[in-house]
């Protein structure tokens, strides 16, 4: 293959040119004179360094490495022509006694770059807002009652006070000590009621410093039950009887808590009008988990017995700003932002098609193939120490998110999981480069777990996770399953990264 | 303030849209999309910069108004005439070039100046050779660019 010819380097849309031993332009293309804006006598014999305002050495480096090993491309440099700043990449080759030089113009790619960014961090906050405010409006649409809820406590406490102080108007106190003692109990359970209802509201409006994004582990069933401690004064004032059925065992994801009460109360607030707007006798909400292992989610259902969903407006519903309410009665973004939350979580919202009443699936992955899709864009850098994924297996939500915590300032990758069984069917399909596992589990316990994991998955590192009674089991399945170590509850965040960082030394 | 802006006059049939600034990204046509003339005269004269960005949108602007209407290009500057030269479909078919620039250097006094030229200033693309410099007045200024790539967008004969 021969070099290209001067009136092929002529054809190119990027600036070419040869240079001499003393990096003088000898022949340039007609791209390199609109690039510079100069005409051909002013470019022609001129030194590379006076027709780009770059540092002298730029060049020199440039043509050392060229002469030394033929060719050189350099780094991305950035430069100003008049008023244009411009990103460039130059590509030098050795032609007999001259360097060839070619480039490729990264300015309009950079800058959009720059563009795409900011418009999307100014379209991050401007969800955020959305998001708040559609909190404030649910909230707002609540109070009526979130009132009747906190009057009811109100009510307990005040008719308490009033006999505490009957009591105490009697001679002697120690006769009415049973009274007494009733009274206060049921004016600290209504006071400590009204506590819980107001930290729930505050907590749902509570704007986390580092935005919505932040998740952690969460047990699905206080998702619901929060939610429903803040609409249940709606549902008793549209006469709504819920019925709640969620089956043994955890059901754990990864989420933001806030948010998830978000969807939930947005269902139930639809379902709430739906139903009384229709006037239904007896009117029912229905909430319930379920567990799908083959698709490996979890979904949760919210269906009512009100007029459901027509056919004309089904396909429109989790459009932005689509509202079947009266003007004013709704914004028309809470199905749509329910809908973006539920992706946020790589799940998904729909509406099930159902005779007699609405049916809403929110479905959610098991907190193993959350942990992994949140972790994607470090599974690129897997390559030494630095990026091991390390599965935890504990049925308790607190010490997966402690676990998560402390390996957040690592370079460890964090995998949760609730349950050994769950975390055998996700290491079918998944790699991990060590696990640590509870000894004490519902289904099957660590030690059953890592004999099953020993028969299929081969020599990764296995410590286990318990407190000190732990020690027996350990010190029996060390040799005989080739256990690691023990960690043992409770434990620092540096007594974790050690264990793993020692295991991973050799 | 924007980096673009148009300035728009409609007579009779015609509109004359004024270019100024940077066409690029941010570049907005809005105020010229309606456009139906009979022609359309679109002044460059101060137009400063344009980016690939800018290139596009000008071409999809453009090739959905030569359809309808009758498309003048005046006062190009280099920087037009050097896309006109590299880019398909920056002049469309059927379009005129009135008016544009060319680069000009005198010998005797060191001036440079851009000229106003139109085509018919142009024979088998080669510049003219009798102009006088407007500082010196000395005739005969150089065309301070090359002929063949410069006039490219103009016939040969």
């Amino acid at each position: 293959m021969t070099i290209l010819s001067t009136d092929e380097l002529d054809l190119l849309f990027s600036p070419a040119f040869t240079l001499s031993e003393e990096l003088k332009v000898q022949y340039f293309n007609p791209a390199l004179s609109t690039l510079l804006q100069l005409p051909p006598r002013k470019i022609k014999e001129q030194k590379v360094k006076e027709l780009f305002p770059l540092d002298e050495r730029f060049w020199n480096d440039l043509k050392e490495r060229t002469q030394e090993q033929g060719s050189a491309i350099s780094e991305e440099i950035d430069f100003s022509i008049g008023s244009e700043n411009y990103t460039f990449v130059f590509r030098l080759k050795k032609v007999d006694s001259l360097i060839l030089c070619v480039s490729n113009d990264l300015s309009v790619e950079k800058s959009l770059h720059g563009k795409y960014r900011e418009q999307l961090e100014l379209l991050k906050k401007s969800h955020q807002q959305v998001v708040q405010a559609d909190k404030v409006r649910a909230l707002g649409e609540l109070t009526a009652g979130i009132s009747h809820e906190i009057n009811n406590p109100l009510t307990v406490a005040s008719g308490n006070n009033e006999l505490l102080g009957f009591a105490l108007e009697t001679e002697d106190l120690n006769e009415q000590r049973e009274i007494l003692t009733q009274c206060h109990g049921n004016i600290d359970e209504a006071l400590t009621r009204i506590q819980t209802i107001i930290a729930g509201m505050k907590g749902f409006l509570h704007q986390d410093s580092q935005g919505e994004d932040k998740k952690e582990y969460i047990e699905l069933k206080s998702v619901i039950d929060n939610s429903l401690k803040l609409t249940q004064g709606t549902l008793d004032s549209a006469s709504i009887k819920s019925v709640v059925n969620i089956p043994e065992g955890g059901h754990v994801v990864l989420g933001n808590q806030t948010r998830l009460e978000q969807i939930v109360i947005n269902l139930i607030q639809n379902a709430t009008d739906s139903m009384r707007d229709a006037g239904v006798l007896n009117p029912t909400l229905k909430i319930d988990l379920k567990r799908n292992p083959e698709k490996h989610q979890i979904s949760l259902n919210i269906s009512d017995n009100g007029p459901g969903v027509s056919t004309e407006v089904k396909d429109q519903i989790f459009e932005n700003f689509f509202t079947t309410k009266e003007m004013g009665k709704g914004t028309g973004l809470g199905l749509s932002l329910c809908q973006k939350i539920a992706e946020d979580h790589q799940g998904s919202l729909r509406l099930i098609d159902k005779e007699g009443g609405a049916h809403f699936e929110l479905c959610l992955p098991i907190i193993e193939v959350s942990s992994f899709a949140s972790n994607d864009e470090i599974f690129s850098k897997l390559n030494d120490i630095h990026g091991k994924k390390i599965l935890v297996v504990d049925n308790d939500v607190t010490i997966l998110n402690l676990c998560q915590k402390f390996m957040e300032s690592t370079s460890f990758i964090f995998i949760g999981s609730t349950g050994g069984e769950e975390a055998l069917e996700v290491l079918n399909k998944y790699d991990v480069d060590a696990v640590i596992t509870d000894l004490n589990m519902p289904g099957i316990d660590g030690s059953t777990f890592v004999k099953h994991l020993r028969q299929s998955y081969g020599p990764v590192p296995v410590f286990y996770l318990s407190d000190t009674s732990g020690m027996d089991q350990y010190k029996k399945d060390k040799e005989a399953l080739n256990l690691s170590g023990m960690l043992v509850k409770p434990f620092k965040s540096s007594e974790l990264v050690s264990l793993l960082e020692e295991a991973f030394k050799g | 303030m924007s980096k673009f802006q148009i300035d728009l006059t409609l007579n009779a049939g015609q509109a004359i849209v004024s270019l100024e600034g940077v066409m690029d990204e941010d570049m907005v046509l809005e105020k010229v999309q309606g456009l139906n003339e009979e022609t359309l005269i679109f002044d460059f004269d101060k137009v400063t910069s344009i980016n690939s960005c800018g290139i596009r949108d000008w071409i999809t602007f453009i090739s959905s108004k030569a359809t309808d209407s009758k498309i003048v290009y005046r006062k190009c500057p280099k920087v037009i005439i050097e896309q006109l030269n590299m880019v398909k479909g920056f002049l469309p078919e059927g379009a005129q070039i009135e008016s544009f620039y060319a680069p000009f250097f005198c010998e005797s006094c060191e001036n440079e100046e851009m000229v106003l030229l139109s085509p018919n200033h142009i024979k088998g693309r080669k510049a003219p050779t009798n102009l006088p410099c407007s500082q010196c007045k000395t005739e005969g200024i150089e065309f301070d660019a090359l002929e063949s790539q410069y006039f490219h967008f103009l016939p040969e004969a």
